[in-house]
This record gives structure tokens, C-alpha cells and sequence, in this order.
């Protein structure tokens, strides 16, 4: 390049003739020289090579001034060798240069080195050039310093380049750095050589993570193959790479990203290196998208707009055409302009001128104004025209230039047309309302009057009143003075007219009266009604004024005839209806009114028929021609026995009975013009004719059927007639039956009083009726007759006497009831009475929660209270009844079962308290009240007796059981002999408790069955015997009873669900009937006890729990009893617990009050358990029993064993049961 | 023909059902038995319209006899024929599924009334028994029995010393607070560990917690 330049700097001098020029200037230089250093062969020879060398040289002396110059640098610099020699090549320099330069080539000099230096040098146009000298110090052959020679080169062009390349270099790298894109560089085999900043940045990647392998981090998966493939097809071929792929951004965002990338190639055309850049091009995308959509809406609205849209570019041609428009202008018109559209679519003002071009919307628009809503006509393709209306608007380009402009149209010829049609209309209108004879009065939808017709200002005479107007509208009315028909004030809500306002029609005038304003009274009728648009709103209202004042009048003065007319029709009591001769109905009168309730509505007799459903008397409707009024017409007249009798329904929807009148009206000339009825209500008349034949026929109904005989007499006392009952009394022949009674009369019939002594004829009750006396209610006469077979019958008389008008005498009716068998009732009930009374037990009844009603004698003796003193007390007051159970328990217990017994205190008057075995029975009366037969024995002795029993027996028993406990603890041969004397006790107590179930009552049940059978078979024959069923039925109740005992023994003794269904359907039972028995509720818990246990086990447990309850029953007073039960696999736990009174339990057991106590340990011991008793006075009990359980398969096998030595228990013998079972009985005993 | 089968250990009883049913046309005794094995043979054989059963038969009792037979022949229809006369028998002869439950010793007519009413389907219970009457001894029985928790057997004053134990009170701190002994503080711990069936100390506060006695803090 330094060569080149050189050249090109000798080139420069363009001639090629300087060589020979130069050759001779350098002999010159070179004699120059030699003169300088003194010549020499050798500097000969280098002068000669120096000016022939293509470089600029020069030399200096040791002095450091130069001696030399070659000849190119005397043509480089276009100076003398004489002006450069010396310093004064130093001239040429570059005066920044000179300084630094002749200060280098000083030092350089003075160290005698070699320098190199670049300056710029003047050249001999002018122009400064670089310049690169190098020097180099000069010695002679001695080695003696000469100077320097230096040679230079021409580097300007170097020096460019360098700079250019430079500037290029920083210019690329601010470009990459600073251009919003990506850019980079790549090897020919594609590898990345460089990447800005941003795109570091932008993906979020290291260099070296790029390096790595950038696509997988930054293209998206869906992109990279499609990327890998274009970028080797580009990479193969050298053709640009370009491609739209995904990139992730460096939030993770992926986004459309514009790749480009082209080859550079060196001048053999070889690729060296790949330039690429990258640009987001996500937004852009979108944006084109955007601007795509919103054209195409555009586009749509331009072809479904149903106005004409035209687009005029800004020359004023018109563009564009939408379809609707197209259809307007016709084919042949769209090429217009604006200057020509004018006359191609014979665009006119409304008024008809041509439309001035200038003024054309679309014209104004062009000029920059938004022009809207300007009419006009305009000539479509069909040669019509039509009316628009058009708008139209200028648009620019994005710097704001006038593009062109857009016009709508729409086309409102029909509503042009509609208009001067309305118009037509309404003017049409207008002739017809000042035409109207009556008044109108036109309102808006806010009620204000808008328009009012010449006939009304002449009906209201306005003209009379010039200042009506600047009245208020409250003063007009008050001029108006309205008033009704009757000439009443009214006010305007009272006018009848508000419904207008409402848009109600008046379909019936409004009669008012007013004063107009000159004074005059008019009589007004007003019509009117809505005035609704086509969509039904309505816009207002119509008001019609009608002048009657002068029909008015006439209609009073006729009225005033008719109505002295009606008076006298209407005061007539007979309904009367007046029809003409087609059978019209004029009139009816007030009477018809009242009574068939209808009046205008009907216009015809027939019509008039229908509606009160008129009807013969059998209720058949008459045919039409038979009608009474038809009749009349034609020309009979109903008087008399001519009357058509009818029935009709009244007004009050009865039916009624009439008989009918009528007469024809006939004129001058005898002619019938029409007809009159008059109905006669004939009903009252009809239904008292009717009732007086039911009550006949009533009577004789119940003559015939009553049970009791009825005797009808004669003044004389003979029988005339009976009723059926009365004749089954009497003989056939009742003739005969009254001569005897006459006869016997005489010798005293047998009639006998209640009291049994004979009656004498004269107070025989035929006798007193026919005295005139009336045998009714306490004059009822109950005697007893002796029939002629000499039975005598109790009989009832009632009865009473026969007149005639005048209150004569003329016969009797009698009736007689045979009371026989309610009188025999009677004295049984009394009779029964009198045993109740003298029973020997105390009974009384009382009403529930109410007074003592019955006290016999056996109550008297016992409580010492007479029955007067009892009767009306409350019983449980008045004998301090003590029931062991509580009055509710009592109550409910009572109306379950219907009766209650059971032991209960009472005290006597003298203060005596009893123990009674009481029963109480509940009885319901008829009248629905219940009361309380109580049947009470005194027991207290016996009671006295038993627990002196007891007593005894318990101090004995707690011996024998001191001693026992005392044995078991000694030995235990002994207890297993007491556990062997319980077994024996229990098998025993279930042995017999079996034999009296299965063998006893069993065999009870067969004697019954087969007795039973066996009366069957022979019923009829031994029930005739006399006493034989009463045999038979004691017998009967004597084995129920037995049966009865047995069951009850058997269950007592013990339960046979205990071995039957196991322990705790047993301890269920046992609970309930506990409840039962004391009233004390148990509260059961258990759990694990759905099991059969041991039957050792089952015997104990239930017995331990009895025995705990009886405890309780007896000593705790609770309501409550708390039971829990808890089976494991060992051991079974049972808790009795109350909270009660409680005990001292050593105490008690030691002192053997409590049996059951012990018998309670002796159990729980002999089943190896333990039974603790934790009480304390005052403090509950709570019993703990614990029971070891043997192994399940020794339940098994125990059970087995058991059951069948339940089974064959029966035959065992018995032994030393006796104490056992006394023992049982008593635990149950005093439960009960 | 109505086909029935008669089961009873008592001769007597026996004689006397046969003797009223046979004067009755349209019944047939086609089998008798006197204990419960017999009685299940004879049903699974003949297949009868009805079984008389008496609720206890030796062998077999009524009540299972009537399971099994239902089982093999299920178109027999049971009626019990008992001297019980409670509700826990009636009870357990319905649940086994027998239809009738005839108390012996019931009139004859009231008998053949009980045995139609069985061929036709319908309950019978003799008198004084009623679906009534079972129904309340059920509902008495459900109310009187629930299951057990054992904290309920604990008196009151167990109760406060098993809270205060769980809380880690000594007894002397116990007996102190109760105004009691300690010995009879302890006699309380040793009963209600017994009632709760608890073995260790740390049984007793665990129990508390689970409670909710006392809350752990």
C-alpha cells in the first residue's frame, strides 16, 4: 500500500515526460550535493539511484541541516534544493506537525538513532500530505558520523483509510449498540461471531449461554426446526436468510421476531462472514391486524349502509360508490365529478332550482367543512326522484392532507310524502271541524286546550265575553256556572268529563248545565274520547259539545204527562206490564219492577217469558203462542175463570205462583194495538192449601206407624178408631170391645193407679179427657191395666179432648205406651242400688278432679262420714288418701287400664288411719263425664297381721342366714353347699313354676277345650236344660281363673323368659313391670348384655338386680332407679344405683334387717364374685356387683346341661324347696 | 283343604286343637308332633298351609322351629300357641315371624277366629296382648335401656377427684381442696380407675383429655 500510494503519488503528476525532467534536476541536486559533502564516486552513484528511486530521500549533515533533497521530493514539494537545504524543508511541514517533528528528528538525532515519524507535507499544489519519514543515521567507512539519510513515503491514502476504517468501525459498533434491533454476525459455517447488547439484553442471556447453543433457549420449540432448516439452506446456498419466527423475550414472553441475515463475500465472491439482524416485530404484527380488522369493518359498513355513501378523491372525482348508491346513480353515472354530479343526477334544491355546485355538501367538504343534513332532490338511474338528505365530511391522510371527501344520502321521499299528506289532511280537518254544528274542544296529551271549532265559541258565546280569555282557568269555570240536569252546582271533578283525561271514551253523553257568557242557561251534552297515535299512545283528546237546551225542554213538558201517567200505573199493587201489538213492552209498572226486578232491558213479552222462567202450574214452560200476553193480543181477555194460572221466579229467585190477567187495547176503530197483564201473586194462597194436605198426611203417617196405641173417642167414650198399634190391643170386632167397655165400665174395669189400688171410671183417663182436661207432661197418667190372659202391663196415658169450632166436646184422642219393661228396669236398677248400699264395703264414686257423687253405707261405716257430709267433698281431701304411687302415675295409670288397685291410706272422721285395699274403676257417663267408682276394704288389720308375720319370719330368716354366712366363711364344703341349696332353690322354684305352666295349666287348657267342645256339640240340647249354661259358664270362668292364678304363680316364682330369651329381654320385662308396680322409673344402661351368659349367671344377675330394686322401692323413696350393666369377656359388672334416703349398709347388715342385703352377698359370693354397698343416710346407694364369666365354651356346655336339666327337671324329687319358695313369694309380694 | 300341622308336647293340648279344628270341614290336621325336631321334619315334608306351634317345644323351641320352617317352607303361615302371656315372648315369637300369637286357654270360638285370621294373613295377639301393648313394652323398654357410658357410673365426688388427679393433684393437695382424707382421696382414685377401667395414672389424665375434662396446656 505504501508502494501504491507512492506510485499514485507520482502518477499524480499525470506526465510521462517527468522522468527525463527529473533526471536532469537530479544531476543538478546530485552536484548540490556533492558540493555540500565534498563528492565522492560512491555519492555519485547514490545520487544517480536516489533520484531514479521511486520514494522521496533526503540527507542531512552531521549538523542536522539537510544537504539533500532527491529530485522527487524537489517535484513532491515543488521547491528548489537550495530552499529546501538547510531547515528549510521544515517550511513544508504542516505548521501543527512542524514543531513535534523538528523536536523528534532533534532527539533522534542527537542520540544518533533511527526514527520514523509522520507528518504532513506540503505538496506543490497545496495540498498537505502524510507523509511517513524514516531516518537513519549515515557513517563512513571509519565509522564516522556524516548525518542522516531518511526516505519517505507518501501515506495519505493510508492514513484515510486507516481513518475510515475507524470511523466505520465506531460507527457499526454505536449502530449495533444503539439500533432497537438485534443485531449479529456469523462465521460462513454459521456460527455466531457477534451479538449486541440488546441482544443479550433482550432474551435475557449471557454471551456464553448464547455461545452455548442460544436457540435452544430463545426460538420457540414449534420454531426451531423450521429455523434450523432455512438458516442451513442459507448457509449452503449464500442466498439471504429471512424468517419470521417466535423468540422468548427475556420475561419468558414469547414474541414474533423478524430474523434477516446476508452474506459478505470477499472479492473471490467466498462468503466471509454473515451479517444478520433481528427485529420484534410483535407489535407491528398486531398492529397490522388491527388495521386490517378495522378496514374491513369499514368495508362492511360502506356495503351494508342502506344510505348512499360516495367518495369523492380530493380533485373531486368521485372514487367510490357504495352498492346502495350504485343502485341510485345507475352504471352509466359513476364516473361523475363533482363539478359534474350535479346535472348527472339532476341534483335540485326542495324548492326545485338546480342545486348550486358550489353549495353541494360533498363541494363544502372538499373546502374542509363537516356538512350535515341538507335536503335535496335528486333523479336515481330509474328517472324518479327523490328526496335526500345528505351530509358529508372531509378525510386526510396521516400528515393531515385533504384527501378527498365522503357523502351520505338518505333517501326521505316517503317521508316527505307522508308529510303533505298530513298536511292534506289536517287541512282537510279543519274545513270539517268549523263545519261541525257541535261544539268541539281539541286537548292535548297535557289536558291544554289547543283548539276549539267556531260552533263552540258560539255555544260557550265567547263573542259576549272578550276578557274570557285572560282569565285563569279556575275563573273560567267559575263563569260557566256548570250545573246538573237538576240545576245543582257542581264542581269540575264532579263533571263526569275526568275519564276523558284518562283516555276513556264517553260513549254516553254527559248532560250538563251552564251559563254561557251572555247569560244564557244551556243545556249541554258531551261526548268524547281519546286521540291516539297509530302506535295506540294516546296524544290527547276530543270533547263534543251538544246545544239540547231546546230538546230539553220539550222532553220535561212530555215527561210531566208520562209521569202523572206512571204514578197511577205504578200505585197499583198488581205487577202490570203494557206491550204494543208486535209485542213490544211499553211500561211496566212499579209493582213488576219490584217483583221481576228488570225493566228497560227486555224489549219483548217473550223475552220477558225467558227471564222469569214463566211455567204452568206443573211446571211445564209455556209455548210462546200460550202466553198470557199473546193471548191477550189475541183479543181474549183473561178475567175470572178465564185467568191463566202460571208460576214464575221472582226477582229474590223464588218461584211464584200468579194468576194472570188481561185485557187487549184496542184503538178508535177497534183495532188491538196492544195488550195489558197484570199478575196476581197467588203463591201464599197455594202452599198453605199444600201444607195443610202434608200435615194430614203427616199425622196420619205417624197414626199409622208410632209404636204407641192411639185411641180416638167419641163424646160417649167409645172407641172410633185406633191407630195399628191400638188395634193389635183391642179385640177384632171394636163394636163389641166398646159395648163391653161400656159394660164393664159399670162393674169397674181393672185399671189400676201406681201405687196398685183400682181407679174408679170417673178418674180413668178417657173419662178426664173427655172432662176437658189434657193428659200431657206432668197430667201424663201411668197406670196398670190387667189384660184379660191376667197379665198386668204398666201403661202410660196421654192425651187430650176433641173440639169443635165453637169449643165443644165431641171426642178424645188417647195414647198409651207400655212402659212395663223400663218400670221392671227400674226397680232392678233401684234394687241394685239398695245392694251397692248395703254392701259391706265402703264405695263411693266421685268425678274426676271433681265432688264426691255417691256414698253408701259401707263408706259411712267405715270413714265414720254420713253421706250428706261426703257428697260434694273432694275425695282425696276429705279421706287424706295416700296412694303409693304418685297422682300423676295414679291419673295416667287410671285412664289406661281404666281401673287402678292397689293399697292406699285413708283417715277416717275420728282421725283413724286406715290401710284399704282400694279399686278404682273409671266410668264414663253418657254425658261424657267420668267418674270414679271407688271400692274400698279395710286391710289394716290384715296388714297388721302380715308384718307381724314378717317379722317373725325375718328375724328368723336373719338368723338362719347369720349362720350360714358364718358357716360359708368357716368352711367352704358349706358354701357350695349353700350355692347347691340356691341351684336347688332356683331349679326347684323353676321346676314348679314349670309344672304349674306346662302341667297344671295345660292341662287346664285341655279340660277347657274339650269342655268347651263338648258343649258345643250338645249346645242347643243342654242349653234348654234349665241352669245348664249356667253351669257350663262358671265352669268356664272357674278354669280361666285357675289358668289365670297359674300363670301368674308361675311367673312370680320366676320368669320363663329367663331361660327362654336370656337375660335381658327378662330384665326388660322385669323394668317395666317394676315401673308398673311402683311408679319407679329405671334408668337402664348396658352394654355387651345382647348375649346369653351362664344360666348361674342370668339366675344371680336378675336376681341381685330384683332384689336391689325391692330395696329401693322400699326404702329409697325415688322416682328414679339407675341401672347399668357392662359384660366383658370376664366379668360381668352390674351398678344399682339411687339417689335416695340411703344407709348405713354395715349397720343394716349386721343388725339383718335387710334380707335381701344378704341375699344379695350370699349370691354374688357363690358366683365368685363381689357385691360392695356404698350408702351413706342422706347420700344414695349404689350397689357394685361384679361377676367373673367362665369361658365361652363352658357357657356353652353349662348352658346345654342346664336346659336339659330344665328339661328333665320334672322328674327329679324335691327337695328342700320350701323355704325357697316362701322366700321368692315374699320378694315379689311386697312389690305388688 | 287348608293343610295344617300341629306342634305341642301336651297330649292333652293337642287333643283338644284337633278336636276343634276337625269339626270344622275345610280343616285337615295333616301332621302333629310333640317336640321341635318333629315338628321342623313334618313342616319341611308337608309343606302345610299352617303350623300351630307352641312356643316352648322340647329339642327345638317354638321360636326357632318358626325360623326354619318359614325358611324351608315359607308359605306356611306360624301361629304361636303359648302360656306366656308377656310382652318379651309375644315379642320374640314376632321377630321369629310368626304371625299369631294365641294365649292358651283362649275360647274356642275366639281360637278358630285366630286361626282364620292367621291362614288370612292378618296379626292376631290374644287378648290382653295387642300390637299396642307391644309397641309401649318396645318404647318403655328403648327409654329405659340405652347404651352404657361408663362415666356415668362416677358418684359426683369421684368426678371431682378424677378431674383434680388428671390435673396432677397429690391427694394430700386433694384431700385438702375436698376437705376429705387422703386415705379416702385414694379409695376414690382406686374406685373410679376400676369403673373406668383405666390401669396407669397417665391413663387417668389421658381419659380427662379425651373427655374434655380438662384441656392440655
Amino acid at each position: 500500500m505504501d508502494e501504491e500510494s507512492a506510485v499514485s503519488g507520482s502518477r499524480a503528476e499525470g506526465s510521462p515526460v517527468r522522468p527525463r525532467q527529473r533526471s536532469v534536476r537530479n544531476d543538478k541536486a546530485m552536484d548540490g550535493q556533492v558540493i555540500a559533502h565534498g563528492a565522492r564516486p560512491a555519492d555519485v552513484r547514490f545520487r544517480v539511484m536516489a533520484d531514479s528511486a521511486p520514494v522521496l530521500i533526503w540527507m542531512s549533515d552531521m549538523n542536522k541541516l539537510r544537504t539533500y533533497c532527491n529530485q522527487r521530493w524537489l517535484d513532491f514539494t515543488g521547491r528548489t534544493l537550495e530552499q529546501e537545504q538547510g531547515n528549510g524543508w521544515a517550511e513544508g511541514v504542516h505548521p501543527e506537525d512542524r514543531e513535534r517533528c523538528q523536536a523528534l528528528y532533534a532527539a533522534a538525532f542527537d542520540a544518533r538513532q533511527e526514527f520514523s515519524m509522520d507528518y504532513r507535507l506540503r505538496r506543490h499544489d497545496g495540498e498537505y500530505r502524510w507523509i511517513q519519514d524514516n531516518g537513519v543515521p549515515l557513517f563512513d567507512l571509519d565509522n564516522v558520523f556524516t548525518g542522516y539519510i531518511g526516505s519517505c513515503v507518501d501515506i495519505t491514502e493510508r492514513k484515510r483509510a486507516e481513518a475510515d476504517l475507524r470511523e466505520r468501525e465506531i460507527f457499526f459498533r454505536t449502530l449495533t449498540t444503539l439500533a432497537p434491533s438485534m443485531i449479529w454476525t456469523a462465521a460462513p459455517d454459521g456460527t455466531i461471531t457477534y451479538a449486541n447488547d440488546q441482544w443479550f439484553a433482550y432474551f435475557g442471556i449471557t454471551p456464553e449461554e448464547n455461545a452455548l447453543g442460544w436457540p435452544e433457549l430463545v426460538l420457540h420449540p414449534d420454531d426451531q426446526e423450521r429455523s434450523m432448516v432455512a438458516w442451513t439452506h442459507a448457509l449452503q446456498t449464500g442466498e439471504d436468510y429471512e424468517i419470521e419466527v417466535r423468540n422468548r423475550r427475556y420475561d419468558g414472553e414469547y414474541r414474533w421476531f423478524l430474523t434477516r441475515a446476508t452474506a459478505l463475500r470477499d472479492d473471490e465472491g467466498r462468503i466471509s462472514a454473515w451479517f444478520g439482524v433481528t427485529i420484534d416485530i410483535h407489535e407491528r404484527s398486531q398492529l397490522e391486524r388491527d388495521v386490517a380488522e378495522r378496514a374491513s369493518v369499514l368495508e362492511a359498513v360502506f356495503a351494508a349502509a342502506p344510505g348512499h355513501i360516495s367518495i369523492f378523491d380530493e380533485s373531486g372525482k368521485l372514487a367510490r360508490l357504495n352498492p346502495a348508491a350504485q343502485r341510485v346513480a345507475g352504471p352509466e353515472r359513476e364516473q361523475a365529478s363533482m363539478e359534474t354530479v350535479g346535472q348527472t343526477f339532476h341534483l335540485r334544491t326542495v324548492e326545485g332550482a338546480p342545486f348550486p355546485p358550489d353549495e353541494l355538501p360533498v363541494a363544502r367538504a372538499l373546502r374542509g367543512e363537516i356538512v350535515q343534513g341538507v335536503e335535496m332532490i335528486l333523479r336515481d338511474a330509474e328517472q324518479c326522484d327523490q328526496y335526500i338528505l345528505t351530509s358529508s365530511a372531509p378525510f386526510y391522510d396521516l400528515t393531515g392532507q385533504l384527501r378527498g371527501a365522503v357523502a351520505l344520502a338518505h333517501d326521505v321521499t316517503a317521508l316527505r310524502e307522508a308529510e303533505r299528506e298530513s298536511a292534506k289532511w289536517a287541512a282537510q280537518l279543519d274545513a270539517t271541524i268549523d263545519a261541525f254544528t257541535d261544539g268541539l274542544f281539541i286537548y292535548d296529551s297535557a289536558g291544554q286546550l289547543t283548539r276549539m271549532n267556531d260552533a263552540a265559541r258560539t255555544i260557550l258565546a265567547l263573542d259576549a265575553a272578550p276578557d274570557y280569555y285572560s282569565l285563569t282557568p279556575e275563573e273560567r269555570t267559575a263563569r260557566l256556572q256548570v250545573r246538573d240536569a237538576t240545576d245543582q252546582p257542581l264542581a269540575p271533578e264532579e263533571w263526569g268529563l275526568g275519564g276523558l283525561a284518562q283516555g276513556e271514551r264517553l260513549a254516553v253523553p254527559v248532560e250538563l248545565r251552564i251559563t254561557a257568557l251572555d247569560g244564557c242557561a244551556k243545556d249541554l251534552a258531551i261526548t268524547g274520547g281519546p286521540v291516539r297515535n297509530p302506535q295506540g299512545v294516546m296524544t290527547g283528546a276530543v270533547a263534543l259539545l251538544r246545544d239540547v237546551t231546546d230538546r230539553r225542554r220539550l222532553e220535561r213538558a212530555a215527561m210531566e204527562h208520562a209521569s202523572q201517567l206512571q204514578a197511577t200505573f205504578n200505585a197499583l199493587a198488581e205487577p202490570m206490564c203494557v206491550f204494543d201489538a208486535d209485542g213490544r213492552i211499553l211500561r211496566q209498572n212499579m209493582a213488576e219492577l219490584l217483583l221481576f226486578g228488570f225493566a228497560t232491558s227486555l224489549a219483548t213479552i217473550e223475552e220477558r217469558a225467558v227471564r222469569i222462567e214463566l211455567r204452568d202450574v206443573e211446571g211445564h214452560r209455556l209455548p210462546m203462542e200460550r202466553l198470557p200476553a199473546r193471548k191477550v193480543l189475541a183479543g181474549a181477555t183473561l178475567v175470572g175463570i178465564d185467568a191463566v194460572e202460571v208460576v214464575a221466579r221472582g226477582a229474590d229467585g223464588h218461584d211464584r205462583r200468579f194468576s194472570v190477567g188481561g185485557a187487549p187495547i184496542r184503538d178508535d176503530a177497534g183495532q188491538i194495538i196492544g195488550g195489558v197483564t197484570v199478575y196476581r201473586d197467588v203463591t201464599e194462597r197455594r202452599s198453605l192449601e199444600r201444607q195443610v194436605t202434608e200435615q194430614v198426611e203427616r199425622l196420619q203417617t205417624i197414626f199409622e206407624t208410632i209404636a204407641d196405641a192411639i185411641f180416638l173417642f167419641d163424646a160417649q167414650g167409645q172407641i172410633v178408631d185406633a191407630n195399628p198399634a191400638g188395634r193389635r190391643q183391642l179385640p177384632n170386632d171394636i163394636a163389641d170391645f166398646n159395648a163391653r167397655l161400656q159394660q164393664e165400665r159399670n162393674v169397674s174395669y181393672v185399671l189400676r193407679d201406681a201405687h196398685g189400688a183400682p181407679m174408679d171410671p170417673a178418674d180413668w183417663p178417657v173419662t178426664r179427657l173427655l172432662r176437658g182436661e189434657t193428659l200431657t207432661g206432668e197430667a201424663i197418667v201411668d197406670m196398670v191395666a190387667v189384660l184379660p190372659d191376667g197379665r198386668e202391663r204398666w201403661l202410660s196415658v196421654s192425651g187430650a179432648p176433641i173440639r169443635d169450632q165453637v169449643g165443644q166436646i165431641i171426642g178424645a184422642v188417647g195414647m198409651t205406651r207400655d212402659i212395663t219393661e223400663r218400670r221392671r228396669l227400674e226397680q232392678q236398677t233401684r234394687w241394685q242400688a239398695s245392694l251397692l248400699e248395703r254392701a259391706h264395703d265402703a264405695i263411693f264414686m266421685w268425678e274426676l278432679d271433681g265432688p264426691i257423687a255417691y256414698w253408701n253405707l259401707g263408706a259411712e261405716l267405715l270413714y265414720g262420714y254420713s253421706r250428706d257430709e261426703a257428697v260434694g267433698q273432694i275425695s282425696h281431701q276429705l279421706l287424706q288418701t295416700k296412694r303409693p304411687v304418685s297422682p300423676t302415675a295414679f291419673k295416667e295409670a287410671l285412664e289406661r287400664d281404666g281401673e287402678w288397685i292397689g293399697e292406699i291410706g285413708h283417715t277416717t272422721r275420728d282421725g283413724r288411719r286406715l290401710v284399704v285395699e282400694s279399686r278404682h274403676q273409671l266410668l264414663t257417663e253418657s254425658d261424657g263425664r267420668h267418674y270414679v267408682l271407688e271400692t274400698c276394704r279395710d286391710i289394716t288389720e290384715r296388714l297388721e297381721l302380715e308384718r307381724e308375720l314378717r317379722r317373725s319370719r325375718d328375724e328368723l330368716e336373719q338368723r338362719v342366714r347369720e349362720r350360714t354366712r358364718a358357716l360359708a366363711t368357716a368352711n367352704r364344703t358349706l358354701r357350695r353347699l349353700s350355692q347347691r341349696i340356691l341351684d336347688v332353690q332356683e331349679s326347684e322354684r323353676r321346676r314348679i313354676a314349670r309344672e304349674l305352666h306346662d302341667e297344671i295349666g295345660q292341662a287346664l287348657i285341655g279340660v277347657k277345650m274339650m269342655f268347651e267342645t263338648a258343649s258345643t256339640e250338645n249346645g242347643s240340647r243342654r242349653a234348654t236344660t234349665a241352669g245348664g249354661g249356667q253351669v257350663s259358664t262358671s265352669v268356664r270362668e272357674a278354669i280361666d281363673e285357675a289358668l289365670l292364678r297359674v300363670r301368674e304363680l308361675s311367673l312370680d316364682l320366676r320368669p320363663a323368659m329367663l331361660d327362654n330369651l336370656g337375660l335381658l329381654p327378662t330384665l326388660l320385662w322385669r323394668f317395666e313391670r317394676f315401673t308398673q308396680q311402683t311408679g319407679i322409673r329405671v334408668e337402664f344402661h348396658h352394654t355387651g348384655l345382647d348375649q346369653r351368659f351362664s344360666p348361674e349367671i342370668e339366675t344371680g344377675a336378675y336376681r341381685i338386680v330384683q332384689e336391689a330394686l325391692t330395696n329401693a322401692a322400699r326404702h329409697a323413696s325415688v322416682d328414679v332407679v339407675t341401672v347399668q350393666m357392662m359384660a366383658t369377656a370376664e366379668t360381668l359388672t352390674i351398678y344399682i344405683i339411687d339417689q335416695g334416703a340411703g344407709f348405713d349398709a354395715d349397720e343394716a347388715l349386721a343388725a339383718g334387717v335387710s334380707t335381701g342385703l344378704s341375699g344379695m352377698y350370699e349370691r354374688a359370693g357363690l358366683l365368685e364374685g363381689t357385691l360392695t354397698v356404698t350408702s351413706a343416710p342422706g347420700e344414695g346407694t349404689t350397689i357394685e356387683v361384679l361377676l367373673p364369666l367362665a369361658p365361652a365354651m363352658e357357657i356353652e356346655n353349662v348352658r346345654d346341661s342346664a336346659r336339659e336339666a330344665t328339661r328333665d327337671g320334672r322328674g327329679e324329687a324335691v327337695r328342700d324347696t320350701a323355704r325357697d319358695s316362701v322366700q321368692d313369694q315374699t320378694d315379689q309380694g311386697h312389690v305388688r | 283343604m287348608i293343610t295344617i300341622l300341629l306342634a305341642d308336647d301336651h297330649p292333652i293340648v293337642r287333643q283338644g286343637v284337633r278336636g276343634l279344628l276337625e269339626s270344622e270341614p275345610e280343616f285337615e290336621i295333616v301332621g302333629e308332633a310333640d317336640d321341635g325336631r318333629t315338628a321342623l321334619q313334618l313342616a319341611e315334608t308337608l309343606k302345610p298351609d299352617l303350623a300351630i306351634l307352641d312356643l316352648m317345644l322340647p329339642d327345638l323351641n317354638g321360636l326357632e322351629v318358626t325360623r326354619r320352617i318359614l325358611h324351608a317352607s315359607p308359605h306356611t303361615r306360624v301361629a304361636i300357641l303359648s302360656m306366656y302371656a308377656d310382652e318379651p315372648h309375644v315379642l320374640e315369637a314376632l321377630r321369629a315371624g310368626a304371625i299369631a300369637y294365641i294365649l292358651k286357654g283362649t275360647s274356642t270360638e275366639t281360637l278358630l277366629f285366630a286361626v282364620r285370621e292367621t291362614l288370612a294373613g292378618r296379626r292376631y295377639l290374644s287378648p290382653p296382648l295387642s300390637d299396642r301393648a307391644i309397641e309401649a313394652y318396645l318404647l318403655q323398654a328403648g327409654e329405659a335401656s340405652r347404651a352404657m357410658d361408663r362415666y356415668d357410673l362416677l358418684t359426683a365426688r369421684e368426678r371431682e377427684v378424677l378431674e383434680l388427679l388428671a390435673r396432677g393433684a397429690s391427694y394430700a393437695e386433694i384431700a385438702e381442696r375436698l376437705i376429705i382424707s387422703p386415705r379416702t382421696a385414694e379409695t376414690h382414685r382406686t374406685n373410679l380407675m376400676r369403673k373406668l377401667d383405666l390401669k396407669t395414672p397417665a391413663d387417668i389424665t389421658l381419659y380427662a383429655i379425651q373427655r374434655g375434662l380438662i384441656t392440655p396446656d
